[in-house]
């Protein structure tokens, strides 16, 4: 399991963190039950301030993605909704991407069909991959 | 929530030059907090003082609960202290002897995990004070710093002089400690970047006075760095002008500003100049500090 952290994103350092454990349970690295590293070893493994881990940790339980065992830690929902996960993730990458384009002065139109283009040979070869098989 | 630390009106002088002015500083209890400034802002001075190293001019102090210009050893005995200066004379010990003869210092002590911390610093025993470079006595005064499980750590400049793997250690060994103990420290350092993750609490200082002081993340929440459309030649309206820390020079018709304060009133104003507000970012600590930093003195 790898996490990363970037102090120098404009996004919170716990928001990173409720999406970097997001990712890896969307990725299938972990699953249902599994434990989350505990405060201590993440703070001392992220050289980051453990009430900071605990806030993270908070939240993704508020949000139902986490459990708490009082004395044992912290685990991956069972009932998760992976679809939901996965749109949600959908939802950032393209919020963030949007924000680059507007910067670069492209409007969302002219973006969407940048993405249509850049992406039409490899969903072309994908097809002719799933003809040859 | 309780303070670890709590000053009012603190004032320190130097015959007639003032090294901290009417300073009100304040950590809660369990807060990591970046104690940042420019060089001769007065956070060594500061720092000092919570451990009755040096004596206040005026103003009261309180830390862990005690005055420390009153109970400076009792308040010693509970406090982690790395200085700024790593030039503690005795310079004929061996680093053991030296370890030894701190300890005597601290009830707390624990001998073993004093071995652990200076095996993971790489602090080697039978060397002399004095044969030891800067950086090597300054593992020396993490070992110290840290043997006694403090409840409080004053860190001055805590990694200056250290090679990045043992800076990397030694952050590593705070953190640890931090989530172990629930500890409260303060971290005075030119290097923002390097306790940008662990800080949870900032406090700067310029000139002798507290400029600012809070969580990270509500200074982060109220300074935005605001891109632009405008027309050539638009500069930012007088009513802006307190809100308005910078103003970079526009390259193009784009200009920059840095702004401090809540975005849904500064908005409206910037639409009625005629601009328009493209991107509104957020600036991460090491440059919301510098931004601090940068502004006009109040007058």
């Amino acid at each position: 399991m790898h996490l990363t952290i970037d102090p120098s994103q404009p996004r919170p350092i716990y928001v990173q963190l409720m999406d970097e454990v997001r990712r890896l349970i969307v990725l299938g690295e972990l699953e249902s039950d599994m434990p989350l590293p505990s405060v201590r070893q993440l703070a001392a493994d992220l050289r980051l301030n453990p009430n900071t881990i605990v806030q993270a940790y908070r939240e993704l339980e508020r949000a139902g993605v986490v459990y708490v065992r009082r004395g044992h830690g912290t685990f991956v929902s069972a009932q998760l909704k992976l679809p939901e996960e996965r749109k949600r993730i959908l939802a950032d990458v393209v919020a963030r991407a949007l924000i680059e384009a507007q910067r670069n002065g492209i409007s969302p139109d002219e973006f969407a069909a940048g993405i249509i283009e850049a992406t039409q040979p490899a969903s072309k070869a994908l097809v002719k991959q799933a003809k040859e098989a | 929530m309780d303070s670890a630390i709590e000053t009012s009106a603190l004032t320190k002088r130097y015959g007639h030059d003032r090294a901290l002015t009417d300073v009100d500083f304040s950590v809660p209890e369990g807060a990591v907090c970046l104690l940042a400034g420019t060089n001769g802002a007065g956070k060594t001075t500061l720092l000092r003082i919570l451990i009755n190293l040096e004596r206040r001019t005026t103003g009261a102090c309180e830390v862990l609960g005690l005055d420390p210009a009153c109970n400076g050893a009792a308040v010693r005995a509970q406090v982690g202290f790395v200085s700024e200066t790593t030039d503690w004379g005795y310079g004929w010990l061996r680093v053991g002897e030296m370890l030894a003869h701190v300890a005597s210092y601290y009830p707390s002590w624990d001998p073993q995990y004093a071995l652990e911390l200076a095996q993971i610093l790489a602090v080697r025993m039978d060397r002399r004070m004095k044969a030891l470079s800067k950086g090597q006595r300054r593992c020396v005064q993490i070992v110290t710093a840290l043997a006694h499980r403090p409840q409080l750590l004053l860190l001055d400049e805590p990694t200056d002089g250290l090679d990045p793997l043992v800076r990397d250690r030694t952050l590593r060994l705070f953190t640890e400690h931090t989530a172990d103990t629930g500890c409260t420290a303060v971290v005075s350092t030119h290097l923002v970047s390097e306790v940008a993750q662990l800080a949870d609490h900032v406090a700067i200082l310029r000139s002798g006075a507290m400029l600012h002081q809070g969580p990270v993340e509500r200074m982060l929440g109220e300074l935005h760095r605001l891109e632009l459309d405008a027309p050539s030649g638009w500069s930012a309206p007088s009513e802006l002008q307190t809100a308005v820390l910078r103003q970079d020079h526009a390259i193009g018709r784009s200009p920059t500003l840095l702004v401090t304060g809540q975005l849904a009133s500064i908005q409206p104003l910037i639409t009625k100049s005629g601009a328009a507000i493209r991107h509104a970012g957020r600036l991460d600590l090491s440059e919301a500090v510098v931004a601090r930093l940068q502004s006009e003195p109040k007058s």
